[in-house]
């Protein structure tokens, strides 16, 4: 037995490996004697005993990425202590999240969360230096300022929300908005580009800032995006409406003093949207399903009414508006589909 | 070789009819092609349900089979197991001329099945399936530690590679020493 083999078979048994009855056999040791010649190590006996064997490794490459892409960023950050292979692989993704939720403290400084996953995170840079890894995206970008609502004139913050935001967050796709102001909303949104923001949606905000609506109407962002969802749009007026001509579709809840003849001209008002697909309007206006169906001249079948369809042929066009028009508590609900 | 019919008897070509001259034109019957797997196992499928598999279905419009031609040439498909392709064939049946939906939970969950039929899935090019398999395949790890990992996707460490490499390369040496020495054994 040349001096290898037996210092392979000194350090096999010094680590305790003594589980291989193969090599231990006496006819084996014999013949490793006599022929100069080890038995096969244990290494190659695991792991060539089945070169068949499905995992993830005998994969082609383009799976591996196709199986890891269904991870987020986050989540692949397991990925990278698994082995050096598998670390590549996780690296080249590019870090696109699917969601991002960012909130702000009173204090200006921030906390986020990953898609639904509960975890916060927070620290000062941090954000900014996931926000520097090339190809970083985030597609649905929800921006939260809770603190705000409790600021006094005192303890009001000198930055501003949009100053503590790194740069990179200005490529999501869709905007979710929850801020005390239209300022802070148009702050918000004035950071992403326009033109690539493909939906918006804004949370109701103070009862008090009504009237700064039209500023927000006003901005880039709104008159290039597609999709709206405004949540709460106090103090209506019929040529608000005007607003959203550009939208493929659009919710909004209105409230304020409405009159009968407002019905008939947000009909009239929508029907000349030409690129819109589909809207809603809940309406908080005080007047019944009833009285909305006989101003827009609606028959109104005997008896409960709770829901009501209704085809309206837009004038001079072979297109149609479809409405649904559902009552539900102090609200009324109307499903408007633009048919082709 | 032993056969399993898998078409539905309302996806079966219809009898010809004599239907009145001025009754609208028949429906053209659907054809109807053969696969089997590893273990011979012959599959009959339509062509519809097979449009999803852009690999077949490119061999179908390729090679044009009627279907006599078709039943007596069945697509072989050696590198996938029987129960693998049993799996995809009934997934393109459900499948067909339907609207694929967002997510698909009748897929295995045993890990070496799911794995096998990634492969197959990938190697027959159905987009849609393999897209829920790979997705399956990464929630099986969604949250796990890099040890859990590890166990579920059977994937070896640094250590376990290099030396598994190792050996590999030593093995190698060994074999094509012995070569040389039964090639000179032969020359002498």
């Amino acid at each position: 037995m040349a001096y290898m083999d037996y210092e392979n078979l000194y350090n096999q048994l010094s680590r305790g490996e003594t589980d291989f009855e193969i090599e231990l056999k006496p006819e084996a040791i014999v013949e490793a004697l006599v022929v100069n010649t080890m038995p096969m190590h244990p290494v190659e006996e695991i792991f060539h005993v089945d070169p068949g064997q499905k995992n993830l490794m005998n994969m082609p490459v383009s799976l591996m990425f196709k199986i890891a892409g269904n991870l987020d960023p986050v989540e692949r950050t397991a990925l990278r202590s698994v082995n050096k292979a598998i670390k590549n692989l996780a690296d080249s993704l590019p870090p696109v999240f699917e969601s991002m939720s960012i909130a702000w403290t009173s204090c200006n400084s921030l906390y986020w969360k990953f898609n639904d996953n509960p975890t916060e995170h927070f620290g000062e840079g941090k954000l900014e230096k996931l926000s520097n890894i090339p190809g970083f995206k985030v597609n649905n970008l929800r921006l939260r300022s809770y603190g705000r609502c409790g600021r006094t004139l005192f303890n009001y913050p000198k930055t501003k929300l949009a100053d503590v935001l790194p740069e990179s967050f200005l490529n999501a796709k869709n905007v979710d908005i929850n801020v005390a102001t239209i300022n802070d909303a148009i702050q918000l949104l004035s950071i992403a580009k326009p033109g690539d923001l493909e939906s918006i949606r804004l949370w109701p905000v103070d009862r008090s800032e009504g009237e700064h609506f039209p500023k927000f109407f006003n901005t880039e962002q709104f008159k290039k995006t597609k999709n709206v969802e405004i949540l709460s749009l106090q103090g209506f007026d019929v040529e608000v409406l005007s607003n959203f001509s550009h939208l493929k579709s659009f919710k909004i809840k209105l409230s304020g003093d409405f009159v009968e003849e407002d019905f008939l001209r947000i009909r009239e008002t929508i029907s000349t949207f030409e690129d819109l697909e589909k809207c809603e309007l809940r309406i908080v206006s005080g007047f019944q399903i009833r009285e909305i169906c006989k101003a827009l001249g609606i028959k109104i079948p005997l008896g409960s009414l709770k829901t009501i369809t209704h085809r309206y042929q837009i004038p001079e066009s072979n297109k149609c508006l479809d409405f649904k028009i559902e009552s539900g508590g102090p609200s009324i609900l109307m499903k408007i589909m633009r048919i082709r | 070789m032993s056969s399993t019919e898998q078409g539905t008897s309302s996806a079966a070509p219809a009898e010809p009819t004599t239907a009145p001259e001025s009754a609208a034109a028949p429906e053209v019957p659907e054809s109807f092609y053969y696969v089997h797997g590893k273990d011979k196992v012959v599959h009959k499928v339509s062509a519809g349900a097979l449009q999803h598999s852009a690999l077949i279905h490119g061999m179908i419009s390729n090679l044009g089979y009627t279907e006599e031609q078709a039943k007596a040439n069945p697509f072989p498909f050696e590198n996938i197991d029987g129960d693998i392709l049993q799996m995809v064939v009934d997934w393109c049946n459900q499948h067909k001329g339907k609207p694929t939906p967002p997510e698909d939970t009748n897929l295995p969950k045993q890990k070496e099945k799911l794995f096998d039929l990634v492969l197959a899935v990938n190697y027959l090019e159905i987009k849609e399936l393999l897209t829920y398999c790979c997705k399956q395949v990464a929630m099986m790890v969604k949250g796990k530690s890099p040890e859990e990992i590890r166990e579920i996707w059977m994937i070896p460490t640094d250590a376990e590679d290099e030396a598994a490499e190792k050996e590999a390369k030593k093995r190698a040496g060994k074999e094509a020493a012995g070569e040389t020495a039964a090639a000179a054994g032969d020359a002498k």
